[in-house]
């Protein structure tokens, strides 16, 4: 007979502590990292109907790449690199065309998660009125937490650069989602 | 207004994002395999396999068919129906007289390099015959195809897919190899026919049942040559799952409980779904629990 508190707890636990002292495969990278990769793109403003297809791009690029990366180093910052550059490269190929909110689906299920839903469409909706350099590096600082210097070392930019789209990416998204209420808060 | 002010409102504001979907488990799947197919690491037969018998259809017409063949196949795939691909997929394989892709995946090294071409292709027409081709399937087609594969539970399917899922072995830093190894393809002569598979999975079940009885009788030692035999003979055999969950518990029966879970942390990354997880974690817990 299972117990189920046991069961809950004591796995996070055991799980939780083990080390990842050896580097991954291919496929365990990609079964570990493919959903941070999938709502990273979300965040980089991919619509939902080109998801799939920019995931495979990206994925791509890590099998390619694979023997070049220091497995000493964190993993995602790299990912994030490679995931910005396939969305930047993809927006390029959009002619710059500015992707509609309700193009960002995020289909989440229940009734308890609408308002949810509606938050992050607006959210998604502020962050669509920035570039899509600035939007990484928002991204990036305020919602997955890197530093400045990660954060250059993984777009290949300098760190300057770096504050200036923070500064100046914050202001605009935090504008964009002033003008459209307090629905967020 | 400063930097900082805006700092914490956006902080605050996107932590509406931190919590958002990731991709089903079917569009897992079906990325890495476009990855893999992408990256020539596995044929067009792997989609075959996973795809089910309509795209059976497409990997025996242009592997061994004839470009003819081929250029048909593609060139309608993107119009017809699913029944119409269910019906031309066996045909082929019928028309291939059930040997189809032997030459190219049984003589791998022997083939001149594969090509990427895409479904709807039309420059298809000029591909050799002998030259082994992957089929780069765009996403709305795989989706398509997918659903009709779910309708197939061919046996062959599930057997060829699950040899060249893990392609590479390690990410290798490049001081440390800068070879890059490629697994052999899979032998799907041998895997195609039904009776190897009934062979294969029997002897897959037989070796886990000699693990199963070691750690019944506290034979730890048989136990492990058994599993150890599994995995070197059926890597990504179609027991897999099962073989993984016994070597955890072989190694807590051993008193490992590290190299437990680390097995048990490799086996949630590949297998995030299974059945055998939760039973798995409550070993572990236990024996968390009953550590001193």
């Amino acid at each position: 007979m299972t117990d189920p508190a046991v069961d809950s707890q004591s796995l996070d636990v055991a799980l939780e502590q083990m080390q990842s002292t050896e580097p991954f495969s291919f496929e365990v990278v990609y079964r570990a990292e493919v959903a941070y990769l999938w709502r990273t793109l979300q965040r980089l403003g991919v619509p939902s109907s080109d998801l799939e297809d920019r995931a495979h791009d990206v994925f791509s690029v890590v099998y390619r790449k694979q023997d070049s990366f220091d497995t000493s180093r964190p993993i995602r910052p790299w990912l994030f690199g490679i995931a910005y550059r396939v969305a930047s490269d993809a927006r390029r190929s959009a002619s710059r065309r500015q992707v509609p909110v309700q193009d960002i689906e995020i289909t989440t299920t229940g009734a308890g998660h609408d308002e949810q839903r509606a938050k992050r469409r607006l959210v998604l909706g502020g962050l669509s009125e920035l570039s899509i350099e600035q939007r990484a590096a928002v991204v990036m600082h305020d919602l997955d937490g890197y530093t400045a210097p990660e954060i250059a070392a993984a777009l290949e930019v300098p760190l300057n650069t770096v504050y200036s789209r923070l500064r100046l990416g914050r202001a605009r998204f935090v504008e964009a989602l002033r003008r459209q209420g307090d629905e967020v808060k | 207004m400063s930097m900082e002010d805006n700092a914490s409102e956006s902080r605050e504001l996107l932590s509406v994002l931190s919590a958002m979907p990731g991709p089903d488990p079917e569009t897992i799947d079906r990325i890495y395999q476009r990855t893999l197919i992408g990256a020539g690491v596995i044929a067009g037969t792997a989609l075959t396999a996973s795809e089910g018998v309509a795209g059976a259809g497409q990997a025996a017409a242009v592997t061994s068919a004839g470009a003819g063949k081929a250029a048909s196949v593609a060139g309608i795939v993107g119009s017809v129906s699913l029944k119409t691909k269910l019906i031309i997929g066996l045909a082929m394989l019928a028309s291939a007289g059930g040997g189809y892709g032997v030459r190219s995946l049984t003589e791998p090294t022997q083939a001149p390099p594969a090509r990427i071409v895409s479904a709807g292709d039309t420059a298809i027409q000029s591909v050799p015959v002998q030259s082994p081709v992957i089929l780069t399937v765009p996403s709305e087609t795989a989706k398509a195809l997918h659903v009709a594969g779910s309708e197939s539970a061919v046996p062959i399917a599930a057997e060829t897919l699950s040899e060249p899922v893990t392609p590479k072995s390690r990410i290798e830093s490049p001081r440390a190899s800068p070879q890059r190894h490629r697994v052999p393809e899979p032998n799907l002569a041998e895997a195609s026919r039904p009776a190897d598979f009934v062979a294969r999975l029997s002897r897959e079940r037989a070796l886990l049942d000699s693990v199963r009885r070691g750690l019944r009788d506290s034979d730890l030692a048989g136990a492990a040559s058994a599993i150890e035999r599994h995995a070197e003979e059926f890597r990504s055999g179609s027991l897999r799952e099962e073989r993984e969950t016994l070597w955890v518990t072989l190694l807590l029966r051993r008193n490992d409980l590290h190299g437990a879970q680390k097995r048990a942390r490799q086996f949630e990354l590949l297998f995030p779904t299974s059945l055998h997880l939760p039973r798995m974690k409550l070993e572990l817990a236990r024996a968390m629990k009953e550590r001193p």
